[in-house]
């Protein structure tokens, strides 16, 4: 019986768990370094630019290095999809996917935040450096390229949101169908969204602005309100995957 | 060392969308410690089955045990349950290393050691991406997978295909010699019954999502014999009995019936200067399959 075999079940779990989490934040990263590299070459060509022909007169790097939410969220629809095949195959279960899934895009939230809130703070230091002004358009939490922790808080909820958030539309879809997946896609946009919008990103806080005023939603409970939709998402990655079929191996690839 | 996995599927149906079901109330067992050799032609459910033992989805009815358990988000039975794909559930776009570490991570029955001597022997690049490798070396990835996980049920679904013949039959070797020294349970679904019906030790035969057979394959190729000589000796011995096939050139027929002769048979066949054999497994398999064509 099973208890020759070397793994009760807590361990497999974890072993589950943690290889997939491992993987899917190592994968995604080993890809976003490239995405860095990028948004730091804009960001540097476009302040040229704008010394050389316009003004520097308020952050330039927000929203270029702000679009990592965005990068997550294609990273959300690619990779996990990608994994969960090999994940099975390799005997683990659909559970412990979830679960690592879910650590990943927090830890992917986290250190892109970070990355993101630590070249805000290099561009607050060369544009104070230079005279220029810092400020960061239409956000919750911060106002300059300078407020650290703001940015990578605001930031680091944004791309858990978005991860979860593709990881959940590329399963639904998978799973369910075009009809069914796009009716699946509606609240978890919503999430995403509305996440975002009260944190202050995105073009619908810029309108919101515009029409209300800043401040809308105090700090605090944009924080809480994020966290809930990231919450959600997750719940929502779990409903989607937890007894999700595999396709018939249809493609003869080898 | 692991002990064997044994499964069952009882009155088994899986539905895929509106059409003919893939599986259609199959009940078969798999021996535990055994090679069993699962057949059928295409469309007959094989692969469904075969995902179901893997846990990669549910039945719609029926009942699948895996070492006696439901192995549906099982966490232990299913690291002890590593199936092979044709498809080769691997990461597509990163090194074949990366991927053969991910299985390594999960599986706590992985054998490092024999996965590099493997991709050794197929000469399957660790650093090349799995996209990139041709089909041979695609499949070759695969059998390294399955054989190296050393898992108590590991099943191969038409996994060796696209490898050229020599490759193929070092697999076999390299298949049988690690069962030997680590006994497991192996399943092997395959259309190349030639080759591969010498491992068997059980079949299973599945047709339009029925089992068709569930025997030991001794017991399969004693359902029928061949007969090869002048016509009007394998007429006259064959009268009376059902035949499965026929075949003549000039004076000379070979018949396929069912069944096994008796000694007093064999000796007039011999008599009259008849061939007596065996019918091979593949034989058989197209005779069961062809008489039951909708």
């Amino acid at each position: 019986m099973t208890d020759t075999l070397d793994a009760a079940a807590p361990t497999q779990e974890r072993r589950g768990m943690w290889t997939s989490a491992y993987a899917t934040f190592v994968g995604t990263w080993q890809i976003g370094t490239y995405f860095w590299i990028a948004v730091v070459l804009i960001s540097v060509g476009l302040t040229f630019v704008l010394d050389r022909w316009s003004e520097v007169d308020s952050s330039v790097a927000d929203g270029i290095l702000g679009s990592a939410p965005i990068f997550l969220g294609v990273m959300g629809i690619v990779v996990p999809l990608a994994m969960l095949p090999l994940h099975l195959a390799g005997g683990a279960t659909r559970r412990s996917f979830v679960r690592g899934i879910v650590v990943a895009g927090v830890g992917l939230g986290l250190t892109f935040g970070l990355a993101g809130a630590l070249g805000m703070l290099v561009e607050s230091v060369v544009l104070d450096a230079l005279g220029w002004s810092a400020t960061a358009e239409s956000s919750a939490l911060y106002d300059s390229s300078g407020d650290f922790l703001g940015i990578w808080l605001s930031w680091g909820l944004s791309s858990t949101a978005f991860f979860l958030g593709g990881t959940a539309i590329a399963v639904g879809y998978y799973r369910w169908g075009g009809v069914r997946g796009t009716a699946f896609l509606v609240p978890v946009v919503a999430l995403v969204v509305g996440g975002e919008t009260v944190l202050g990103g995105g073009v619908y806080s810029v309108a919101i602005d515009a029409a209300v005023g800043d401040d809308v939603v105090p700090a605090v409970a944009a924080v809480l309100i994020a966290l809930a939709a990231v919450a959600t998402l997750a719940a929502l990655v779990h409903r989607a995957l937890r007894d999700i079929p595999l396709n018939p191996s249809a493609t003869a690839t080898c | 060392m692991t002990t064997p996995y044994g499964a069952q599927l009882t009155d088994v149906t899986v539905r895929y969308g509106k059409g003919d079901p893939a599986l259609d109330g199959a009940t078969f067992a798999i021996r535990p410690g055994t090679v069993t050799g699962l057949l059928g032609r295409n469309g007959a459910g094989k692969s469904t089955a075969l995902a179901l033992l893997a846990s990669l989805r549910r039945p719609t009815s029926g009942t699948v045990l895996v070492d006696g358990q439901d192995p549906f988000e099982n966490a232990v039975v299913m690291a002890g349950v590593q199936l092979v794909r044709e498809s080769g559930d691997v990461l597509r776009d990163t090194s074949v290393k990366e991927t053969l570490g991910y299985y390594s991570e999960l599986r706590p029955t992985w054998d490092t050691d024999l996965a590099e001597s493997l991709l050794d022997q197929f000469e399957v690049s660790r650093e090349q991406r799995p996209d990139r490798l041709s089909r041979g070396k695609q499949s070759a990835l695969g059998c390294v997978i399955g054989l190296a996980s050393r898992a108590p049920l590991t099943i191969f679904d038409e996994t060796y295909l696209g490898m050229d013949a020599p490759s193929r039959y070092a697999f076999y070797d390299a298949l049988l010699e690690d069962y030997t020294a680590h006994p497991r349970t192996v399943v092997v679904s395959s259309h190349l019954i030639d080759e591969v019906e010498r491992l068997f030790e059980d079949v299973v035969v599945l047709h339009h999502g029925k089992t068709l057979l569930a025997e030991t394959a001794d017991t399969v190729r004693d359902r029928a014999v061949s007969l090869v000589g002048p016509t009007s000796a394998v007429t006259k011995l064959a009268d009376g009995r059902r035949t499965l096939s026929t075949r003549s050139l000039g004076g000379t027929t070979q018949i396929t019936l069912e069944g096994v002769l008796e000694p007093a048979e064999l000796s007039l066949a011999r008599d009259a200067g008849v061939e007596v054999a065996r019918v091979s497994l593949q034989d058989l398999f197209i005779h069961l399959t062809q008489e039951t064509v909708r």
